[in-house]
C-alpha cells in the first residue's frame, strides 16, 4: 500500500529473470535490442539514440473506452534492470484511490528523464488517457509528450491481413506462441470484472485482471526483442520473413528485397504470395531494377485476383517505356482487356469502365507509336 | 410599388376584403446612435466601420459595456437589430485584451452555427486580428477536432454537442475551460419547455467544469420578445442578468393584419378552411410579385400550399413564379439551396414549418403570411418578424383556423398588439431531467457532497437510486460513477431526435428524400399512405417499422391521407388529488397507441374517398397526465350520448387552451377522455404529455385548474355560435345534442363564482403577464364587429 493525500493505491513490484521465457522465446536480447530497430518501428519518434534501458513499457486498465467518467484503476509498467524485467503494478481499490494510484506511478515513473514509452495503442489510448486521468485529480503527468513506440502500428505493417486481427492477444498466440490461462479475463470484460470487485469487495475478481495486465507489458517486451531478432536474421522464421519484409516495404527500406525473396521460396500460390510478390515487385522497381521486378509482375498477371490488372499495367509501362518494345506492351493491354471482366467485380461497373478507359488510351497510344515506328522515316 | 397593390388588392379584393378583421400599421423607426464604449480596440471599430457601422445602436452599447464591465447580459430586441455585434465586440475585445482568454458560443441549430461563423470570420479577416473561430459539431472531422481543442478561441456549438461530446470530455478541453471568459446563449427563448429543462442541467454542468478549471464565464443571452426573459435567463444560467430591451435600430413601415376566413355554415359555424383562405392571400402577393414567406402549422399544410399554390391560375403570361416548401425533413443540400434562391430573390414564395422561424439567413422578405396561430405570441411575432428585415415596408398576415386559440387571437387582436406576450418556462428541477443530467454530472466529475443542492433538490435520492443500481459508488466523502456506461449518449435533449424514420424514393436510382420522427411515421408513412415531399406525391408501398425505413414511389393521385389514432390509457401513480370544485388530479399513466386506419380525402372538397387498415404494432409510453372529472351538476340526468359528446367537447377546449398556460408546442399534450374512468368513477378529460416520463406539464396543470377553466370559460362565452363550433367546443356530434350548453354548465360549475365575475386570469406567479383575457365575452362580439370597418 502506498498513500497520499486523499487515498491509497497498491502497487506490487515483480522481477523476471530476462531468461524466462514468454511463449518460445526468452527475453535474453531485449537489453541489446538496437536503437535502429526501434527507429525502423517507429520512425516519427526521433529514437536514434535511444537505449533499450530507456524503455518504459506502459498498459492500463480503465472502467470504459472514454470519456471524463472512465477511471484508470490499473497500471502496470515494465523496465530493464541488469539481467532483470522490473514489472510493477499500481490497483485502486476504489475510484476514491485514483489520485494515490497517480502519484505512485508518476514517483517511478520519473517522466522527467524522459523515457521512451513503449506501448499497444498508446499514442491513441494509454498516454492520452493518463494524462488527463491526472487533469482529473489536478496533476501534470506529460505521458503524452514523451517519445513512444506504438507497437500498434509496426505490428499492423508487418502482421495486418496475415492474423485474423491484430489484437494484442492475437499477436501473442500467434507470433510469440504465447497461449494464456483459461482464467484470463478478455479485454472487453475487465470494466465489469472491476465493477463486480466493486460491489462485493471479492478479490477473486480483481486476481484475473491483475494477471491479464501483467502479462500484456511482459508481452510488449517479448514483442520488442523479437521484432528485433527477426530484423537481424536471428531465429528467423519463415513467417516473421514476410512479416519483416512487409514492415521493411513499407518503409522503403532497400532490406525488404532480401527479406521479401527469402519470404518467395517455398511459398505456395496464396494470397499471401501475391501480397508479397506485389510489395517485391515494388520495392524492384523502387530501386530502379525493373528487370527483376518483370518476373513477378507476370506471374501477379497470370495469378488473377486483383491485383491482376495493375500487374498488367506495370507490365505494359516496362515494355513501353523502358524495353521498348510496343508490340509487346500492346499484347499485354490486350490480354488486361480480356481480363476487366474477370477482375473487377460485376457490381462495381465504375470501375471496370475506369480501368477499360485507362486501357484503351494505353492501347491507342501503342498504335500510333506501332505505326510511327513502321512508316518509313 | 408592388407591396401597396397587394395591400390594396387585398383590403378591396372579392372573397378575401370581407375577412380582414384588423388592420395595423407602425411607423418607421429611425435609428438611435451613440458613441462606441471607451476602450474598444481601434480594429475592431476600424473594421465594422469598414463594413458600413460607424457607431453602435443604443441598446448594442449599452451591452457591450455591460459585458465588458463583467456583468452577465440578456438582450432582447427585435429581429435583425444587430445582436450578433453585442457579443462579438466583447468578445472579441476580450480576446485582444488577453489572447488566452476563450468564448462558447450556443445555437439551437447547426445551420445559425454555420451562420455565425461566417460572419465572426468575416470581421476577424476585416481586423486583421488572430482570433481562431470555429464550429464544432457533429460535422466537424475527427482530425480537425484536435485543433478546434487547443486553439480554438471561439468554439461554435450547440447544447446537443455541449451535452454528448464536449462536457463529457472536458479533460480534453482543458484550455477552453481554463480561460473561458464567456458563453454566449442566443435564441434563448427556444431553450423553455422540455429542451429548456435539458439545457438548463447542461448550463449547471458547465458551470461545475468552470468551477473545477477555475473560470467563471459572463453569460451573454439574446431572446426574441418573451415575457420574462431576465427570469428565463436567469433560470437558465442561475445567475442575475442586465436586461437590455430599449432597441435603438431603425425599422421599416410594417402592416400586421388579422384574417378570419368567411363563415359559410352559419348554422355549424363553419369557416372555409385555412389551406383555401391561405391561398386565397398569397395568390395576390403573388401576382403583385411580392417576395412571400408562408408559415403552416403542419407539415402536411406545408406541402399542400406548396402543391396548391404551383397549381394556381397564374393570370400573367410567361414565367410562374417559383415555389418552394421548407421544412424538417428536407435534406440540409436541399434547405440551404433555398435559403440562397430566397436571399438572390430568385425563389418568389416559401412554404415553410417554424424550421425557418429562427435566425437562419435569408435576407428581407416583403411579406409573411401565418396560416395557423403557431402555437405561442413569441413564435408569432419571430414569424411575422421575418417581413421587412432591411428596414423596408413590409406586410404581415395573419390567417386564423377554426381552432379555438387561433378563433381566440383573431377575435382579440389587442392579445396579439398589446404588451402581453408568454413567459418562458422550464423546471430544471424535474425530477426526470434532473436524474438523467446528474448522471453525466458524476460521469463529468465525483460529486462533491456541498454540490449536491447545486444540482437540483432531489439529488440525495436520485443518487440513492443510482447507487442501488449500480451506477454509482459512494464513498462518505464523493460519489463517483462506476459503470461502462456513456450516459451523455442515452439522453437526448430533444424529443424522438434519435429514432428517425428515413424515407426511400425506390427509383431507380433510388435514393433517401427525407425522414421523419417515429411517432410522425405512423401517421404520414404508414403502408399506403400518400407522402408529400415538396409538393410531389409518394405512394408508400412498404413502411418496415424494424428498419425504421419507409420505401416510396412517385405517383399522382387526386387524394392525400390522414390516419386516425386509437389511445388507451391506465392511471398507475395518482401524484395529487382534489375534489373541489370536481374531482382532478395529476400522476403517471400508461399510454398504448394504435394506429388503427386511414382515410382518402380527395384533393380541393377534402371529402372521404375511401379508407384502409394501418397494421403497425402498438406502441406503449409511460408519462405524466393531468385529470379533470366533470362535475355532478352538470352532469345529472343527461344522456349518456350527451355527456360523451360533453367529455369530447370539453377535452378539446382543454387541451387546447393547456398549451397557453405552458408555452408549450400544442403536439406536447394530447386529450383522452373516458365517459366512466375506472379511477375517478367519473367521466373524465386526461391531457398527457408526449414525452415519456412526462416534463411536469401535469403538475402546473393542477397547480391551474382555475385559470385552465377560466380561459376556457371565457372562450365558449365569447362564441357566437349555437351548438358549438370549431371555435370552441367543436362541432355538435350529431344535430339536437346539446353539447355547448353542457359543457357551458360544466364550465359554470368548476368555476369560482369570484372568476366569473371578473374572468381575468393569473397563473401562479410566473405566469401573470403572459395573457389576459379581459372581458372576453363582450371583446369577441366587438372585435367581430368593427373588424370590417377598421
Amino acid at each position: 500500500m502506498r498513500g497520499t493525500a486523499g487515498g491509497s493505491s497498491c502497487y506490487r513490484e515483480l522481477r523476471y529473470p530476462l531468461s524466462d521465457h514468454v511463449g518460445d522465446r526468452s527475453l535474453d536480447e531485449l537489453p541489446d535490442v538496437r536503437s535502429e530497430t526501434l527507429e525502423l518501428l517507429a520512425p516519427q519518434e526521433d529514437l536514434g539514440d535511444a537505449a533499450p534501458q530507456d524503455m518504459l513499457f506502459l498498459d492500463i486498465e480503465t472502467t470504459g473506452l472514454g470519456g471524463a467518467g472512465a477511471m484508470a484503476f490499473l497500471v502496470g509498467t515494465g523496465l530493464i534492470d541488469n539481467d532483470q524485467f522490473v514489472l510493477r503494478q499500481y490497483l485502486a481499490l476504489s475510484p476514491a484511490d485514483e489520485g494515490a494510484l497517480l502519484d505512485a506511478l508518476l514517483e517511478d515513473a520519473r517522466l522527467e528523464s524522459e523515457p521512451v514509452l513503449v506501448t499497444y495503442n498508446g499514442r491513441r489510448f494509454d498516454a492520452p488517457a493518463l494524462d488527463e486521468r491526472a487533469t482529473m485529480h489536478r496533476r501534470r503527468a506529460g505521458f503524452d509528450s514523451l517519445r513512444q513506440l506504438d507497437l500498434l502500428h509496426p505490428v499492423r505493417s508487418a502482421y495486418g491481413g496475415l492474423l485474423h486481427s491484430c489484437r494484442l492477444a492475437v499477436v501473442e498466440a500467434e507470433v510469440l506462441g504465447l497461449t494464456r490461462h483459461d482464467e484470463d479475463v478478455p479485454g472487453a470484460e475487465v470494466p465489469q470484472w472491476y465493477f463486480q470487485y466493486l460491489r462485493t469487495g471479492d478479490g477473486r475478481h480483481l486476481l484475473p485482471i491483475i494477471n491479464h495486465n501483467a502479462q500484456d507489458v511482459v508481452s510488449l517486451g517479448a514483442l520488442v526483442a523479437r521484432l528485433d531478432g527477426s530484423v537481424r536474421r536471428v531465429n528467423l522464421t519463415s513467417f516473421d520473413e514476410v512479416a519483416v519484409g512487409r514492415l521493411l516495404a513499407h518503409r522503403r527500406d532497400a532490406r525488404a528485397v532480401e527479406f521479401l525473396t527469402g519470404a518467395l521460396d517455398g511459398l505456395p500460390p496464396s494470397p499471401v504470395r501475391r501480397d508479397v510478390l506485389t510489395r517485391l515487385a515494388l520495392a524492384h522497381k523502387r530501386a530502379g531494377d525493373r528487370d527483376l521486378a518483370e518476373p513477378h509482375w507476370e506471374e501477379l498477371a497470370t495469378a488473377g485476383g486483383r491485383g491482376a490488372l495493375q500487374a498488367h499495367v506495370e507490365l505494359a509501362i516496362y515494355y513501353e517505356h523502358h524495353v521498348r518494345d510496343f508490340t509487346r506492351a500492346a499484347g499485354v493491354v490486350e490480354q488486361a482487356l480480356a481480363n476487366v471482366h474477370r477482375t473487377v467485380a460485376p457490381w462495381d461497373r465504375a470501375s471496370a469502365a475506369t480501368w477499360r478507359s485507362a486501357l484503351d488510351h494505353r492501347r491507342s497510344r501503342l498504335q500510333r507509336r506501332m505505326d510511327a515506328a513502321r512508316a518509313p522515316s | 410599388m408592388a407591396l401597396e397593390q397587394a395591400i390594396t388588392a387585398l383590403r378591396r379584393g372579392e372573397t378575401v376584403a370581407e375577412g380582414f378583421v384588423a388592420w395595423r400599421s407602425f411607423e418607421a423607426h429611425e435609428p438611435r446612435y451613440v458613441a462606441w464604449p471607451a476602450g474598444i480596440d481601434e480594429r475592431i471599430v476600424g473594421a465594422l466601420a469598414k463594413r458600413g457601422i460607424a457607431r453602435p445602436y443604443t441598446h448594442q452599447a449599452q451591452a457591450i459595456e455591460g459585458a465588458l464591465a463583467g456583468r452577465n447580459q440578456v438582450i432582447v430586441t427585435p429581429t435583425s437589430s444587430g445582436k450578433t455585434l453585442s457579443y462579438s465586440v466583447p468578445v472579441l475585445e476580450s480576446i485582444l485584451r488577453d489572447p488566452s482568454s476563450r468564448a462558447l458560443y450556443l445555437f439551437p441549430t447547426k445551420a445559425l452555427a454555420q451562420d455565425q461563423l461566417h460572419e465572426l470570420h468575416e470581421l476577424v479577416t476585416e481586423a486583421e486580428i488572430d482570433v481562431k473561430t470555429y464550429t464544432y459539431d457533429g460535422d466537424t472531422a475527427p482530425a480537425a477536432r484536435r485543433s478546434v481543442r487547443a486553439a480554438g478561441h471561439v468554439v461554435i456549438t450547440n447544447p446537443d454537442m455541449l451535452h454528448t461530446a464536449i462536457l463529457p470530455n472536458h479533460t480534453k478541453w482543458v484550455r477552453l475551460f481554463e480561460n473561458l471568459r464567456y458563453v454566449v446563449l442566443d435564441e434563448l427563448h427556444t431553450y423553455r419547455g422540455v429542451f429548456g429543462s435539458h439545457v438548463a442541467n447542461v448550463i449547471r454542468r458547465l458551470q461545475r467544469i468552470c468551477r473545477f478549471y477555475g473560470s467563471a464565464p459572463i453569460f451573454i443571452c439574446c431572446s426574441a420578445t418573451i415575457a420574462n426573459p431576465d427570469e428565463l435567463a436567469c433560470d437558465l444560467t442561475g445567475r442575475e442578468a442586465d436586461l437590455v430591451d430599449d432597441d435603438g435600430s431603425p425599422s421599416g413601415e410594417r402592416v400586421i393584419a388579422m384574417f378570419n376566413p368567411p363563415v359559410i355554415n352559419r348554422e355549424l359555424g363553419i369557416r372555409r378552411d385555412l389551406v383555401h383562405s391561405t391561398l386565397d392571400i398569397v395568390a395576390r402577393l403573388q401576382e403583385a410579385d411580392v417576395q412571400t414567406l408562408v408559415f403552416a402549422r403542419t407539415r402536411n399544410n406545408v406541402e399542400l400550399l406548396t402543391q396548391y399554390l404551383r397549381e394556381q391560375r397564374w393570370s400573367q403570361p410567361g414565367a410562374r413564379p417559383a415555389v418552394r416548401g421548407y421544412r424538417s425533413g428536407y435534406l440540409p443540400k436541399e434547405r440551404r439551396t433555398i435559403e440562397a434562391g430566397l436571399r438572390d430573390g430568385e425563389i418568389r414564395t416559401v412554404v415553410a414549418t417554424n424550421a425557418l422561424e429562427l435566425g437562419i439567413d435569408i435576407g428581407g422578405l416583403d411579406a409573411a403570411v401565418l396560416a395557423g396561430y403557431p402555437g405561442t405570441l413569441a413564435s408569432m411575432r419571430q414569424q411575422m418578424g421575418r417581413a421587412g428585415r432591411r428596414g423596408d415596408p413590409s406586410l404581415a398576415v395573419f390567417v386564423a383556423s377554426s381552432a379555438p386559440l387561433d378563433q381566440f387571437v383573431v377575435k382579440h387582436p389587442e392579445y396579439f398588439f398589446g404588451e402581453s406576450v408568454e413567459a418562458g418556462l422550464i423546471n430544471a428541477d424535474n425530477p426526470i431531467v434532473a436524474a438523467e443530467h446528474l448522471k453525466c454530472a458524476v460521469f463529468e466529475l465525483p460529486l462533491e457532497p456541498d454540490e449536491h443542492e447545486v444540482l437540483g433538490p432531489d439529488t440525495e435520492p436520485i443518487l440513492e437510486v443510482l447507487k442501488e443500481d449500480h451506477m454509482v459508488h459512494r464513498t462518505p466523502e464523493r460519489t463517483y460513477w462506476s459503470s461502462e456506461a456513456y450516459p451523455a449518449q442515452e439522453i437526448s435533449l430533444r424529443l424522438g431526435a434519435e429514432q428517425n424514420v428515413v424515407i426511400v424514393d425506390q427509383g431507380p436510382p433510388a435514393k433517401v428524400i427525407g425522414e421523419v420522427d417515429r411517432p410522425a411515421a405512423m401517421v404520414l408513412v404508414h403502408d399506403e399512405a400518400i407522402y408529400v415531399h415538396d409538393g410531389r406525391q409518394y405512394h408508400v408501398d412498404q413502411l418496415d417499422w424494424e428498419e425504421l425505413k419507409a420505401y416510396v414511389r412517385p405517383v399522382d393521385v387526386d387524394y392525400y391521407t390522414d390516419a386516425n389514432i386509437a389511445v388507451d390509457l391506465k392511471v398507475i401513480d395518482e401524484w395529487d388529488a382534489g375534489t373541489r370544485p370536481s374531482v382532478y388530479g395529476h400522476g403517471e399513466v400508461s399510454i398504448t397507441y394504435l394506429a388503427t386506419i386511414f382515410k382518402k380525402i380527395k384533393l380541393h372538397t377534402h371529402e372521404n374517398i375511401g379508407w384502409g387498415k394501418i397494421r403497425l404494432p402498438q406502441d406503449d409510453l409511460h408519462t405524466g397526465a393531468y385529470w379533470l372529472a366533470l362535475p355532478e351538476a352538470a352532469t345529472a340526468g343527461a344522456s349518456t350520448r350527451d355527456v360523451e359528446g360533453a367529455l369530447q367537447g370539453l377535452g378539446q377546449l382543454l387541451v387546447q387552451v393547456a398549451p397557453l398556460l405552458l408555452m408549450c408546442d400544442p403536439r406536447d399534450l394530447h386529450l383522452a377522455t373516458q365517459v366512466k374512468s375506472p379511477h375517478t368513477e367519473r367521466p373524465t378529460v386526461f391531457l398527457w404529455e408526449s414525452v415519456p416520463g412526462g416534463v411536469g406539464f401535469g403538475q402546473h396543470l393542477f397547480d391551474a385548474t382555475e385559470s385552465l377553466t377560466e380561459i376556457a370559460r371565457a372562450l365558449v362565452e365569447g362564441c357566437a355560435c349555437r351548438d358549438g363550433c370549431p371555435g370552441c367546443v367543436g362541432p355538435p356530434p350529431a344535430p339536437g345534442l346539446g353539447t355547448k350548453s353542457l359543457v357551458r354548465s360544466a364550465l359554470a360549475a368548476l368555476t369560482p363564482l369570484a372568476a366569473q365575475a371578473t374572468p381575468s386570469v393569473s397563473v401562479g406567479d410566473r405566469l401573470t403577464p403572459a395573457i389576459s383575457t379581459g372581458d372576453a365575452a363582450t371583446a369577441g362580439d366587438a372585435a367581430t364587429a368593427g373588424a370590417v370597418a377598421s
